[in-house]
């Protein structure tokens, strides 16, 4: 399996933090670029090669929140074979079944941790659905 | 001579039997009318109006009587009994006016009394002493001559006598004046009926006057009213047969206006009121004086709408804060032609009614209000949960990750005093992330916004392994304690929240590891018709039959709980709530002592349920 280009959208420093340290961990991951604001990202998003194979979003993002993000990507078939998965601290039902229907590949529930999130970065390039919320 | 006088003899006898004939005639005419009237006397006035008609007859027979007579004293006892009729007549009259197309009169005998009384007394004065003083000055008898067929007494009128015309023609004028309003005030019909009627009365006190005054003089200032009651007497039979004077229609309609509680006015075809009924004058205040004026002057609400159209409309008076709601109905009155000739209006208070629609109105419209505000309040109550869940689970996130980091040595170099320090920061945020989790979930069943996230043909086995990973992991800290897994192979798949079930297991499997520090902690699943039955059972010390209730309830514990002095005592609370918003039971069984056990089921999937647990996520 060939490790993969991945990007993570996250607002708030310290989880870009932990993720910084988390990916070193993550043998699937090779290359991982974070961004801090998700306007940006969408802007740029499209433009970026090669393609991302993996694309993590946090959902309570301002101004334009995970979902948002989802369906613009979803609407550009270059990001047709990406995996996007949602990243969030929020369990509430409402949200996590909006998760699903809204269309994500799969949703990690923080805090992550180390010893599971390589295993579910791994399962998920496996192409399993990986509904971490709990 | 004797030739002469007696050709004057023949002409006075065919003269005196055509008189005589005019008197009989009038006579009886008067005693069938009386007789009529009286089979009807059930209907107010007509008991009134056969009394009435037999003082007529009376009169008519004193007036014969005295006729016939030739002596002085005869004379004068026939000229007496003609009072009874004369002066009886007019209080009859007067009654009858009162009493007619009314509701009957109570105390009618009160107003006889009353009224009779000083004619009686004048009655029996003149029979008793017929030449007395108040009786009769210088009576005398002119004979008969070629003028005058009959001999005629003759007498001068004392006061007494003036005092009672005044008397009598008071009481006439009264009964005149009460007649003619009626005759105003009625419709139609009855206004014909009381016209012709008055005019038949009328006939022989005109006759009456008309002597008085000397007008008409026959046979020497002879009375002749009695001889038009005849004349009178058919005109009003022959109304009462054309229109059935007392029947009961005219008193029943007016009495039904009577004592209706709407308000009636009748309006001639320029709107001015012409009648009106005793509700109108307690409710609308109206007023005799009212009669011929303008409807819409006297009442301004109601010249918008006098229009002579068939209508009914809501008028609302008075101030706001106390306002008066009439109901008012229109009704015009038409002729046999279509020519329009007055309207009938109805005025219906319907204030208590319609303020109670109002105050039901503002009362509704205020629980909407309510409604709104709350759903808004619960809109915000949700929003605020969910985002107090990010807010507060974000720097605990940050705690863990970062403390976890540096237990593994990533950041450098620990030792192992430094790494149990360090887990057990772990353990704590952990189990702070667990009691904010709980609290947000009781939080959400409490205000009903917990919403399950449905899945059909959930696999349990694929669920158990984590939660079995979990309960051996806490297992691994108690060696006295077995895990044993009681578990059917093949159990059918489940609908639900795949989440809140292992969220069920984990919290009555961690309960069970708590509390059990020797023995064995069982969790078997069995497959028991419709549904799944889930047990656990530990060899803790048990749950007194006292407490088990308690432990369901939110926010409580018991004596051994707070001892454990872990948990928020929310975990039973929401693990009972979840089990049953998936359709299912929760229940413990347990003896002190003894252990406990768990037990909840869980319906297997039906396309029904699966329907039903949708709809229940969706809403």
């Amino acid at each position: 399996m060939t490790p993969m280009n991945s990007l993570y959208v996250e607002d708030d420093p310290l989880s870009r933090e932990v993720m910084r340290m988390m990916v070193k961990r993550v043998p699937h991951i090779a290359n991982l670029t974070i961004f801090d604001d998700s306007t940006d990202f969408l802007t740029r998003v499209h433009q970026l090669n090669p393609t991302p194979t993996l694309i993590l979003l946090d959902i309570h993002v301002y101004p334009m929140d995970g979902f948002t993000m989802l369906s613009q990507l979803r609407a550009d078939p270059k990001f047709s074979q990406t995996r996007i998965i949602a990243l969030t601290a929020s369990v509430m039902n409402e949200e996590v079944s909006q998760l699903r229907t809204r269309g994500f590949d799969g949703a990690i529930a923080k805090p992550l941790s180390l010893q599971s999130f390589p295993d579910l970065i791994a399962r998920i390039i496996n192409g399993e659905p990986v509904w971490h919320i709990i | 001579m004797s030739q002469v006088r007696y050709e004057i003899c023949d002409i006075v006898s065919t003269q005196t039997l055509a008189f005589f004939f005019l008197c009989f005639a009038s006579l009886i005419l008067s005693l069938v009318v009386a007789w009529f009237a009286w089979r009807q006397r059930r209907f107010a006035g007509a008991g009134t109006f056969a009394v009435l008609s037999i003082f007529q007859a009376l009169w008519t027979l004193g007036y014969i009587g005295e006729l016939a007579a030739t002596g002085i004293k005869q004379k004068m006892f026939w000229d007496s009994f003609q009072n009874i009729g004369s002066f009886s007549i007019p209080v009859a009259l007067l009654i009858f006016s009162w009493e007619y197309g009314r509701a009957r009169l109570t105390n009618l005998w009160r107003w006889w009394i009353v009224l009779m009384t000083l004619p009686v007394i004048y009655m029996v004065i003149v029979f008793v002493d017929p030449l007395g003083g108040y009786s009769r000055l210088n009576a005398v008898i002119i004979p008969a001559s070629e003028t005058s067929p009959f001999a005629a007494l003759q007498y001068g009128y004392p006061r007494a006598l003036y005092w009672m015309f005044i008397y009598v023609y008071l009481v006439l004028a009264v009964a005149l004046i009460e007649l003619i309003r009626r005759i105003i005030m009625a419709r139609g019909v009855f206004r014909t009926q009381l016209i012709l009627v008055t005019a038949g009365l009328l006939i022989p006190i005109i006759a009456s006057i008309a002597t008085l005054a000397g007008v008409v003089e026959i046979y020497g200032q002879r009375d002749i009213s009695p001889l038009t009651f005849g004349f009178s007497s058919l005109i009003v039979l022959a109304t009462l047969r054309r229109y059935r004077l007392f029947d009961l229609v005219p008193v029943a309609r007016e009495r039904v206006a009577e004592v209706m509680r709407d308000s009636v006015l009748t309006l001639d075809s320029q709107d001015r009121v012409v009648d009106f009924n005793p509700s109108a004058r307690r409710m609308l205040g109206a007023e005799i004086t009212l009669l011929g004026k303008s409807a819409g002057d006297s009442y301004p609400w109601l010249a918008a709408h006098l229009d002579h159209t068939d209508k009914e409309i809501d008028v609302e008076l008075g101030d706001k804060t106390q306002p008066t709601y009439y109901n008012v109905t229109f009704t015009p009155l038409t002729d046999s032609v279509g020519q329009n000739n007055g309207t009938l209006v109805l005025v219906r208070d319907v204030t208590a009614r319609t303020r109670a629609e109002k105050a039901l109105e503002t009362l509704y419209s205020e629980q909407v209000q309510v409604a709104e505000k709350l759903r808004a309040v619960d809109n915000i109550k949700s929003q605020f949960l969910a985002s107090m869940s990010h807010e507060l689970r974000t720097p605990l996130n940050a705690i863990l990750n970062f403390t976890e980091f540096v237990a593994l040595g990533i950041l450098g170099e620990v030792n192992d005093a430094q790494v149990d320090a360090l887990n057990k920061s772990i353990d704590s945020g952990r189990h702070l992330l667990s009691l904010i989790n709980d609290v947000l979930d009781m939080t959400k069943i409490e205000s009903g916004m917990m919403k399950l996230f449905v899945e059909p043909d959930i696999n349990i086995h694929a669920e158990l392994r984590q939660v079995i990973a979990t309960a051996e992991t806490l297992l691994s800290e108690k060696p006295e304690v077995t895990f044993i897994k009681d578990i059917d192979a093949n159990l059918p798949t489940l609908l639900g929240d795949r989440r809140r079930l292992r969220q069920v297991l984990l919290n009555l499997i961690s309960n069970a590891v708590k509390f059990t520090d020797e023995g064995s902690v069982t969790l078997s699943i069995k497959h028991r018709g419709e549904n799944m039955l889930f047990a656990v059972t530990d060899t803790g010390p048990g749950i007194a039959l006292a407490d088990q209730s308690m432990i369901f309830e939110p926010f409580r514990q018991t004596e051994t709980g707070i001892r454990h002095a872990t948990g928020t005592g929310l975990g039973l609370p929401i693990s009972k709530r979840l089990v049953e918003s998936h359709g299912g039971r929760l229940w413990v069984e347990s003896e002190p002592g003894d252990g406990a056990a768990f037990y909840f089921t869980i319906p297997v999937s039906s396309p029904e349920l699966t329907q039903q647990l949708l709809d229940t996520a969706k809403a």
